[in-house]
């Protein structure tokens, strides 16, 4: 009997779908879609002075190539295979073409439905800045070119998903996204295109070459196309984390020295250990430590950005509660440790300890944030008030807000346990 | 002679009107390992997961040098170390870290925890490892570090889940040798195997248990007297015991 791999990708597919619709409506649900929204609305208001304010000079054109270029080159596939079809589809091996030309088609439309929604906010700019100065071609060809960029990056990522070399995998990559780059930046900046274009199409040519060779002569890398599909799953299950608490989540793990080790300058005692534990994970853990560079980096440039006080203030306000929000998504990570219940230790450790990291996160982030705000004209009061309101929420959510629910939700915990 | 682990008429499971175990009675001494044998499923992983305090029993009582956990789970854990079948790592730490951290939660000191350490690191021939990552490892490393992170405690009693599997012969030996100087230092030693002809040589008692139940226990030569064949080895005897061809 024949496998139908067509079925069994569909089948796969409603699968994948019921369950990301099921966490896509938990998320609808929480309260955090709202502050997405109120971020929305600040970005829609500031956005016109933003362009007002954007100098003449600015390299609009470059600034969309790079963006771009890197945006169309990356992105992974999304297969739904799982860890035993090492076993049992291997056999179907030269029958899966149907099955991975729908998974092609899926990630195409999926990733090209978020270059075409960043296209969109970036729309007045183009206009106002590329089409209108005729520097470039019309905003709907514009945003047909990203998605035909889109569909060949990502056919030749398919490829190169057969080569072991991660090292030849990592030069294909950065030609490509050298390519895309200079595609983007022949069109929305016309006068380029002899050479642009021409390179482009070098480069193209040339990518197009050396894939034929690679099929050819590689089979298909399995165990990179599971470990793809395994990334793309905890990237989205990392991003429902983010609003909901989804438990199992599978993280990355940085081999970070430096700032890990500031855990062993902690006094070698029973109530730091688990203060010792967090701040490794914190600093290995790939995604929690990007995810609070990030915020804090934001943080920083937003306060820079906006230009009347109230508004600085409570975009900076809610850029802490938000990393206040990220840590507390964490939490179920950090104390659901196995190894935790057998340690002599009371509860209280983990709290305590997880409460005193998470303030000193905050702490860093409103000292950090508060810095572009000294650029402001503003009044003596101004100036105190902002870093003063930062280190107010800082103490305010790490130990009364989230200390009350770490409490709470290991009270429940223990009762479920033990009755 | 006073008890190191004592498990009183035990009775207990994962869902109360479902036992796994039923009336499980026996003890660990000082100075002594222990072997607890049955097939897979007998009830010996449930039985350790009661000893942990992981499982409240339905009925009986487990104390461990005369605690019981419900009393004060924190001094209760502190009197044991757990090496589990499955290596539970961290994956953020180093196996050097790993130790650290170790030692942190059981409260030594810097310098009991370095001079401790380097002798294990040694023995386990893990030295070269200290800074690579326990994801990286395979699966007998992994154990090793396991079996270091509680030997590093001292701790008056150790539970070890399977500790063989896994481990290369010289890990094996290496292994045995340190819970033979535990033992000898003082500690009491309750193991799960089915390595029996390694149990036979190690181990000073046998609790076999199958179904639930505690088919028999007592020295070799105590099982050997309840069987009435006195040149029997432990495999023969656990066949013996399973198969219920000898009430005890």
């Amino acid at each position: 009997m024949n496998l139908d791999v067509s079925t069994l990708w569909s089948q796969r597919f409603q699968a994948f779908s019921r369950n990301a619709i099921f966490y896509l409506g938990k998320i609808g649900n929480s309260g955090f879609l709202f502050v997405i929204l109120l971020l929305f609305i600040a970005g829609a208001y500031y956005y016109r002075s933003f362009l007002d304010w954007l100098p003449a000079s600015f390299p609009v054109s470059l600034f969309l190539a790079v963006i771009f270029g890197f945006l169309t080159t990356r992105g992974g596939h999304r297969t739904l295979l799982k860890p035993a079809d090492l076993i049992y589809l291997t056999p179907l091996e030269l029958n899966m073409g149907p099955y991975f030309a729908r998974s092609y088609f899926y990630n195409w439309a999926v990733q090209g439905a978020g270059l075409f929604i960043l296209a969109v906010i970036l729309n007045p700019l183009y206009t106002e800045r590329i089409y209108a100065t005729g520097a470039g071609i019309s905003f709907w060809g514009f945003v047909f070119t990203l998605l035909l960029l889109k569909g060949a990056n990502l056919f030749a990522r398919w490829i190169e998903a057969r080569l072991h070399h991660k090292k030849k995998r990592r030069i294909l990559f950065f030609l490509r996204m050298i390519a895309s780059t200079l595609w983007i930046l022949s069109i929305t900046s016309l006068n380029t295109l002899p050479v642009s274009g021409i390179l482009a199409m070098m480069l193209t040519v040339y990518a197009a070459y050396e894939g034929r060779q690679i099929q050819k002569s590689h089979a298909y890398n399995w165990e990179t196309l599971i470990r793809m599909e395994q990334v793309a799953d905890a990237r989205f299950y990392r991003f429902v984390n983010q609003f909901v608490d989804v438990g199992h989540l599978q993280d990355r793990v940085v081999y970070r020295r430096i700032l890990p080790g500031l855990a062993e300058k902690l006094p070698f005692h029973k109530t730091q250990a688990y203060r010792y534990i967090l701040i490794k994970m914190l600093f290995r853990g790939g995604a929690l430590w990007g995810m609070l560079l990030r915020l804090t980096l934001v943080n920083g440039l937003m306060v820079y950005l906006i230009p009347d006080f109230y508004g600085e203030l409570a975009v900076y306000i809610l850029f802490l509660m938000v990393t206040g929000m990220q840590m507390r998504a964490f939490w179920p990570v950090f104390h659901r440790q196995f190894m935790f219940r057998l340690y002599p230790l009371p509860d209280a450790y983990q709290r305590s300890a997880f409460a005193s990291v998470t303030f000193t996160v905050l702490m860093i982030q409103a000292l950090f944030a508060a810095i572009p705000h000294l650029f402001h004209q503003h009044g003596i009061m101004e100036y105190i008030l902002l870093p003063v309101a930062g280190a107010g929420v800082a103490y305010l959510y790490s130990f009364v807000v989230l200390y009350r629910y770490l409490t709470r939700n290991q009270q429940e915990e223990q009762l479920m346990m033990y009755g | 002679m006073t008890k190191i682990l004592q498990l009183d008429g035990v009775t207990g499971g994962y869902d109360a009107s479902n036992p796994i175990i039923h009336d499980v009675t026996f003890d660990v001494h000082p100075n002594e390992i222990v072997a607890l044998i049955g097939l897979n499923g007998a009830g010996k992983s449930t039985t350790i997961k009661h000893i942990l305090g992981l499982l409240k029993p339905h009925q009986g009582s487990i104390t461990i040098n005369g605690h019981r956990f419900l009393d004060d789970p924190d001094t209760y854990r502190s009197h044991y170390t757990f090496i589990p079948e499955t290596p539970v790592y961290y994956k953020e730490m180093t196996l050097w870290e790993h130790l650290e951290f170790t030692a942190r939660v059981y409260g030594l000191s810097r310098e009991t925890f370095e001079k401790r350490i380097h002798p294990l690191l040694h023995t386990f021939r893990m030295e070269a490892k200290i800074n690579q990552f326990p994801e990286h490892f395979s699966k007998g490393m992994r154990q090793k570090m396991m079996i270091m992170m509680a030997l590093m405690v001292k701790p008056p009693l150790y539970i070890i889940d399977e500790p063989l599997m896994g481990l290369d012969p010289l890990g094996i030996q290496s292994l045995l040798q340190s819970l033979e100087k535990a033992k000898q230092e003082g500690s009491g030693i309750l193991m799960t195997t089915h390595i029996l002809s390694t149990a036979e040589r190690y181990c000073d008692r046998f609790i076999i248990m199958h179904d639930g139940r505690i088919a028999a226990q007592g020295t070799l030569s105590e099982l050997q007297q309840k069987s009435g064949n006195p040149q029997a080895t432990l495999d023969e005897l656990y066949l013996e015991f399973i198969e219920g061809r000898v009430r005890s």
